[in-house]
């Protein structure tokens, strides 16, 4: 099962210059970019650089090019072009002169992608939530999270097997998104929400 | 990666924490690029991943002990538990219709004097190839659940019998459902063949969501 987003309709749409069909593919593959930049550990800076160009040639494939083979696929389409522009500016990026050897290392730019993701409430409802574990759950998650430690290692220094591991996970961020919908007026009926940005 | 792949290798969140190969990065960006239900979830393990790292930074900068006793205020309970409390909302939440003794408004449901069991039945959209699910009823409410991949700005429904609209209407739906759950007063329809028809507004116009055939029986 697939909750599908994309059809040979709105590909079309699209493709005539549709308002709000190009409003929501704005909003959408913003989405999925930022995501795939940071999971990159990409800075921010280079988000709104990628994400025009990658909108650019979409666009320009729908209008000018070939169009889509697969408009179902839509998604992964526009995933693809994102990959083949993010490889071009990186390769823009490397042929900057390396830094000396004795300078200071560059920020983690990966907390100005992390901005996008934090606010008050969510901070407040994941202190909760963390407030309500076990110390050693929560030390589990601050390894993890704040140390970044591989899971194996927080495993065998923690004592406890993979399983526990992937339930604490799975349910702390379950809590997260049904404290997240509560707090947004969501009465879900079902555990798995919407997240909006 | 497929869907049941995803689900079953907790994708979202490996890929939050970036615990994710190269490849199989790529293999689930590719997935997720067109499924809505594990991009809302990769953005909800990224929040809160990306939360609870400063959570834990701004408690280790400001030496900030956890509060306790906090446990008095949020319990956390068991998945049987959590599942029965949903099921509890949604049938205080959907509504009842005793319309063997009362009359409820055209396109309108009723609060039930008790609780009881109701079917869920989940239909298919109309972009999954199949043709319309038939579903059979006799007199207990049946409810049926159609997937939402997008939020719409308007949801319709209509029963129809030979052609001709029976029941109609608008639904009221909280923002961000991931489901349209539409409890049918069976017991007010006579027995024969219905078509049920969802549909949701776009700027584009209407599409239908779901339909399905639905069967009375007494």
């Amino acid at each position: 099962m697939e909750f599908q987003t994309f059809d040979a309709a709105y590909v079309k749409r699209l493709a005539d210059g549709d308002p709000a069909t190009e409003s929501h593919f704005s909003v959408y593959f913003r989405k999925l970019i930022v995501l795939k930049l940071r999971a990159r550990r990409l800075s921010d800076a280079m988000a709104e650089d990628i994400q025009q160009e990658t909108m650019f040639r979409v666009l320009k494939a729908l209008r000018k090019g070939s169009g889509v083979s697969q408009p179902e696929r839509f998604g992964g389409f526009v995933s693809s072009v994102c990959n083949h522009v993010m490889l071009e500016f990186l390769q823009k990026e490397s042929r900057h002169p390396q830094l000396p050897e004795n300078s200071p290392e560059p920020a983690d730019e990966r907390v100005d992608m992390d901005a996008s993701l934090l606010s008050d409430q969510r901070k407040q409802i994941v202190a909760e939530i963390l407030n309500g574990m076990g110390s050693k759950d929560r030390e589990i998650l601050r390894l993890l999270f704040l140390e970044e430690r591989e899971r194996g290692e927080v495993c065998t220094k923690l004592g406890v097997g993979s399983e526990y591991l992937r339930v604490l996970l799975h349910r702390a961020k379950e809590r997260f998104a049904q404290a997240y919908m509560r707090k947004r007026g969501v009465v879900s009926q079902q555990p798995r929400t919407l997240f909006s940005w | 990666m497929d869907h049941e792949q995803a689900i079953q290798t907790q994708a979202s969140m490996r890929y939050a924490l970036g615990e994710l190969t190269p490849e199989e990065r790529d293999s689930f960006e590719d997935h997720f690029a067109d499924c809505s239900f594990c991009m809302d979830d990769v953005g909800m393990a990224s929040a809160f991943a990306a939360n609870a790292r400063e959570v834990y930074r701004q408690r280790a900068a400001t030496g900030t002990p956890v509060r306790r006793f906090a446990w008095l205020r949020l319990r956390p309970f068991p998945t049987l538990a959590l599942s029965a409390a949903l099921n509890v909302l949604l049938v205080a939440g959907v509504g009842y219709d005793l319309a063997q003794r009362r009359t409820a408004p055209a396109g309108g449901v009723t609060a039930t004097a008790e609780p009881q069991t109701v079917e869920i039945v989940p239909i298919q959209g109309v972009t999954r190839g199949a043709g319309p699910k038939i579903v059979k009823a006799s007199r207990l409410p049946v409810v049926l659940s159609a997937d939402l991949p997008q939020s719409y700005a308007h949801y319709f429904y209509s029963i129809d019998r030979a052609g001709s609209p029976v029941l109609s209407g608008e639904l009221d739906l909280p923002g961000g459902s991931e489901a349209l759950n539409l409890q049918i007063p069976v017991s007010r329809l006579a027995p024969g063949e219905y078509l049920v028809t969802l549909a949701g507004d776009t700027a584009g116009g209407r599409e239908t969501l779901a339909t399905c055939t639905l069967h009375v029986q007494r």
